[in-house]
């Protein structure tokens, strides 16, 4: 099938962490046929990077965060880890690059076993790897302290004996405790309120900071991906939209798709208020089951001519590090006003 | 408060002090504790807080949709007049739907999944206006296709399953309109939605507002949300509302520091990337036993000893030269209010380091 490209991919050093080619993920859906979560993705992230990955729900942002770490391993695709290519890795040697890719995900207090106490969960993964006691311990008060807890307070507790915040605080030690090299965040914030949701933001930046991370956060909150990401994935469908630095995708958003997520996001202040004019046909996602075909976005962008119905577009810089896989991105940086208008976006 | 200078209409919905409390094992929860406000008509109100504010608990007990564990000591809730608590169940039955209704967080689990689309939307209308079952299929389908449902009439016949989750929330509004209700109470009405569908219904519900010259009480955790809609904020903290104002001056003039903390804790688009925000450390208090003095005083970081003896009397920004109504005044529950420009003299630190209550 036609792919969406690799122009967005950076030259594979030593800087490079993780580079993920022509990704294809299919889930069985019965009657023999199969959706296709994710359609040809691919992304590299360099040491010490925060990549972000958003879209809205069923664009295959989970999706690809799973099968980088081959859970379960995807359909088709490359995906390379410190230059190991991890979906040749069966058993022993896969089971053995698993500490250094770790995950968090959304819902904290359901990730935690609730009978088992807080220095367990967080000493488990050390215990699997065989380390003596002396060692887990001190490594997982390390961690625990390292992660805002004091572990002579909690160490001995419960999980239900804390709230959302604390519990996500606790699912970061358990990550962190194998001294990873990448952490893949599944919208680790999504169900926190706004103030813990910025305590944990600023704890993962210190993280990054102390352990020397390498970070993929997947979010559907264009605000949250925007202020922890150095680099910004946008997907729909299960193919990517844009590719650009945090400032840069934010600013100067290129793909007509990425300008209605942006838009569609509700500010804080006066003089915003929404629309009441009518607003047209509801646009929703299509079904994943039966893609459109050539751009996906197509049959929602209000720029789509007959060619974006019949070719998928491939990924192409449209100025320096700025890549939009689009064949009419708003690359006319003098009228942002107009296009906005054109999408039909009452917030500015 | 300044007494009303100008001559005030009578509200469409009067909140007068109420308090509302839930049984726990622990002592009653202070869920709800001494809120009062008006609503004229057409007006839409929102409420912002965090997880645990009351502010869920404050619309239930408005709408007398309270679990049986719940007691309302004090307090009352007029509707156009009428004590909204003293009506029998009967009385009440009627008044949901045709007075107020309701549009709730979660379309998947507020429709009937075993119920047709179509049986859902008619059952208010034959019910409470006494329409048949042609009248009440007619009116759905306008209803369907004025909410932005494709296709109303195969609609009719599908189950809520079938849709997805912007077309479940637009089946729920056109319920909810169903008997031209006065006052629409819409809690977190698109949290479980995506961003662009979220603009979507938030566009939907502001014309159909419009259109049908309904009040609105809007409720949710964003201030984003609440920012475009709403003609007047209050902000709830501790099952009290520690600001309110007019939606301007909500985010113009910023009074209570727990407001000022909140919104400098959402990240922004226009700081760049990596921008430290300012978290608010420790948690709400435990309003079985809530402290004696402000509300939020344990996590703030202008209080001091003044803060932890009485509770802070609700004080206006109006001088006495000039008042306004009641519901049009800029209302806080503060001793030492945010002077300065907002986001620069915050002396509120970033814990990293929580304590550890349980």
């Amino acid at each position: 099938m036609a792919g969406i490209g690799t122009a967005h991919l950076r030259d594979a050093d030593e800087g490079t962490l993780v580079r993920v080619e022509h990704l294809v993920v299919e889930y069985p859906a019965g009657q023999g046929r199969a959706v296709q979560a994710v359609s040809d993705v691919s992304f590299d992230i360099r040491r010490g990077e925060t990549l972000g990955l958003v879209g809205e729900s069923g664009c295959g942002k989970s999706t690809t965060g799973r099968a980088l770490l081959q859970l379960p391993a995807p359909t088709d695709g490359s995906v390379r880890f410190d230059g190991i290519e991890l979906t040749d890795l069966r058993g022993e040697a896969l089971r053995k690059i698993r500490p250094r890719i770790q995950m968090i995900f959304q819902d904290p207090i359901s990730s935690l076993n609730e009978t088992r106490k807080v220095h367990d969960l967080v000493a488990e993964g050390l215990r699997i790897w065989g380390h003596p006691k002396d060692e887990i311990d001190s490594r997982v008060d390390e961690v625990l302290d390292a992660v805002g807890l004091d572990p002579t307070a909690v160490g001995h507790r419960r999980p239900r004996q804390f709230s959302g915040g604390q519990c996500q605080r606790i699912c970061i030690a358990r990550a962190l405790v194998l001294e990873p090299e990448l952490v893949v965040c599944d919208e680790p914030v999504s169900a926190l309120d706004v103030s813990v949701q910025a305590q944990i933001l600023n704890l993962l930046e210190d993280m990054k900071a102390r352990y020397g991370l390498t970070l993929l956060f997947i979010t559907h909150d264009l605000s949250v991906v925007r202020n922890i990401s150095d680099r910004i994935v946008v997907m729909y469908l299960g193919r990517i939209c844009e590719v650009a630095s945090a400032d840069a995708l934010i600013s100067e958003p290129a793909h007509p798709y990425t300008q209605l997520l942006i838009g569609s996001v509700p500010r804080v202040g006066a003089d915003q208020r929404i629309g009441h004019t009518a607003s047209r046909a509801p646009s929703e996602l299509p079904s994943p089951m039966d893609p459109p075909a050539g751009c996906r976005f197509h049959p929602r962008c209000p720029l789509a001519q007959d060619i974006c119905r019949d070719e998928v577009p491939q990924t192409r810089e449209i100025r320096p590090g700025h890549f939009v896989a689009c064949h009419f991105p708003l690359v006319d940086d003098t009228a942002p006003d107009g296009t906005d208008q054109a999408l039909g976006m009452g917030v500015a | 408060m300044s007494t009303s200078a100008e001559a005030e209409p009578a509200p469409l919905l009067r909140v007068d002090n109420l308090h509302t409390r839930f049984a726990t094992e622990q002592g009653p929860l202070r869920a709800v504790d001494g809120v009062s406000f008006d609503l004229g008509v057409g007006e839409t109100f929102g409420i912002v807080g965090e997880s645990g504010s009351g502010k869920s608990a404050l619309v239930r007990t408005i709408m007398n949709l309270l679990p049986a564990s719940a007691r309302v000591p004090e307090g009352r809730v007029l509707f156009d007049g009428r004590d909204v608590r003293a009506l029998s169940p009967l009385e009440a039955k009627h008044f949901w739907g045709t007075e107020m209704a309701m549009v709730f967080q979660d379309p998947s689990t507020s429709l009937n999944p075993v119920k047709k689309i179509g049986a859902q939307v008619t059952e208010s209308m034959r019910y409470h206006l006494g329409l048949s079952k042609a009248q009440a299929t007619a009116r759905a389908l306008d209803l369907l296709a004025e909410t932005g449902i494709s296709e109303p009439r195969r609609r009719l016949d599908q189950y809520p399953h079938e849709l997805s989750g912007g077309m479940r929330q637009r089946v729920m509004i056109a319920i909810a309109l169903a008997c031209e209700p006065r006052l629409l109470v819409a809690d977190e009405p698109t949290t479980a939605l995506d961003v662009t569908v979220q603009k979507q219904i938030l566009e939907l519900l502001a014309r159909l507002q419009r259109e049908h010259g309904m009040a609105m009480i809007l409720i949710s955790h964003d201030f984003g949300v609440v920012s475009g809609m709403a003609d007047r904020i209050a902000v709830m903290y501790a099952g009290q509302f520690v600001e309110s104002a007019p939606a301007a001056e909500t985010f113009q003039d910023i009074k209570h520091p727990y407001t000022e903390a909140l919104l400098s804790s959402i990240p922004r688009f226009d700081h760049p990337s990596h921008t430290r925000l300012l978290a608010i450390g420790g948690r709400p208090p435990n309003m079985v036993t809530p402290p004696a003095g402000c509300r939020f005083a344990p996590r703030c970081g202008y209080a001091d000893d003044s803060c932890t003896g009485a509770p802070p009397p609700l004080a206006s920004t109006d001088s006495d030269t000039a008042p306004r109504a009641a519901s049009r005044t800029h209302q806080f529950r503060c001793i030492h209010p945010v002077t300065s420009s907002p986001r620069v003299a915050r002396r509120a630190t970033d814990h990293t380091h929580d304590e550890v209550t349980v």
